[in-house]
């Protein structure tokens, strides 16, 4: 069973999100932020990370150059309001990891269909 | 079932006709709801606002990277206002950012108190006639709005008015995503005017 996590500060949008990978048959857990993200990544090894752009403690750039000193690297896709330039978007493609964004607010299947194309299901 | 009471009542005056001369010559405290999120419209409503007019704007961005905004005005560029910038989303992304003579990197007001010294720090930097801030729709929320949320709105619209607002910076524009639901309180009694952008997309014919 593929493994999901879902990395959001608002705990609405995290439950919402939590139920639907459940739903789809992936086995999630969450973090309501980048400390305690990477506080269980380890010990989860998720395939892939619904991560959250804004939110407090580290930075996107520094949790994704934290996830490339791992051995098991997840695929992660960006949960973002903001809007970046193409160039911004390249550089945090640069640092890897990142394979995709869904700019919110989303549309649930949309999200369901960008986790399960990443996870080839 | 339970009986339902009004909270409120909204009259719209439509304004086509009127809509470039009210637009042309836009003051003052201004609330734009808008339904789209895309830069680009905004750009297109600034293009109307006093376009005879040589001003400088300051875009105080809690939703878009200057990058962006940069990429956005080399396509739609923003005729007749030169553009600066405080860019509050950025360091989310990045710590390594450096402030440039276009645009300030700061973090993101955690509430309108600090929104209103960020301004201020603004208008220290840009000196700008006119004030865009994009967006309220962080602070408050008019379909679900919170007495408290509403107060602490009311107080800074009248901090904008009494300690930013002056003879040479006479306008704000506060934008308000509509999208967040039915605005239920508009602080009606607190801006100058309350104007609604709504965009309608569709996609071709064809791609159907």
């Amino acid at each position: 069973m593929a493994r999901v996590m879902v990395v959001d500060d608002e705990p609405d949008l995290r439950n919402l999100v939590r139920l639907i990978m459940e739903k789809k048959g992936f086995e999630v857990e969450t973090a309501e932020d980048g400390e305690e993200f990477l506080s269980k990544v380890d010990d989860f090894g998720p395939d892939l990370v619904l991560l959250d752009v804004m939110m407090p403690g580290p930075t996107t750039k520094e949790i994704l150059e934290k996830l490339k000193e791992k051995k098991k690297r997840p695929k992660v896709v960006l949960l973002t309001v903001v809007r970046f330039s193409d160039e911004e978007k390249e550089k945090l493609m640069k640092i890897g990891g990142v394979v995709d964004y869904i700019t919110k607010p989303f549309d649930l299947q949309k999200l369901t269909d960008t986790v399960s194309q990443h996870l080839g299901n | 079932m339970e009986e339902s009471h009004v909270i409120q009542v909204n009259y719209w005056k439509e304004l086509h006709k009127e809509l470039n001369q009210t637009i042309g010559k836009l003051r003052g405290l201004v609330l734009l709801t808008h339904n789209s999120v895309e830069l680009e419209d905004v750009i297109d409503f600034l293009n109307k606002v006093r376009r005879e007019e040589f001003l400088t704007l300051l875009y105080v961005s809690l939703i878009n990277t200057y990058g962006y905004i940069n990429d956005t005005l080399e396509k739609h560029p923003l005729h007749s206002k030169r553009v600066f910038v405080v860019d509050c989303v950025s360091r989310y992304i990045s710590s390594d950012l450096r402030d440039t003579h276009k645009c300030i990197y700061r973090d993101p007001p955690r509430n309108l108190d600090e929104m209103k010294n960020l301004i201020l720090e603004g208008i220290e930097f840009a000196k700008p006639d006119m004030i865009v801030v994009d967006s309220l729709s962080q602070f408050v929320n008019f379909s679900m709005p919170k007495d408290e949320d509403l107060r602490e709105l009311y107080r800074f619209l009248s901090s904008l008015r009494d300690e930013v607002m002056g003879i040479t910076l006479d306008t704000v524009i506060l934008l308000y995503d509509d999208k967040l639901g039915v605005m239920k309180k508009l602080p009606t009694l607190f801006v100058d005017t309350i104007l609604k952008l709504e965009v309608i997309r569709e996609s071709p014919r064809w791609q159907e």
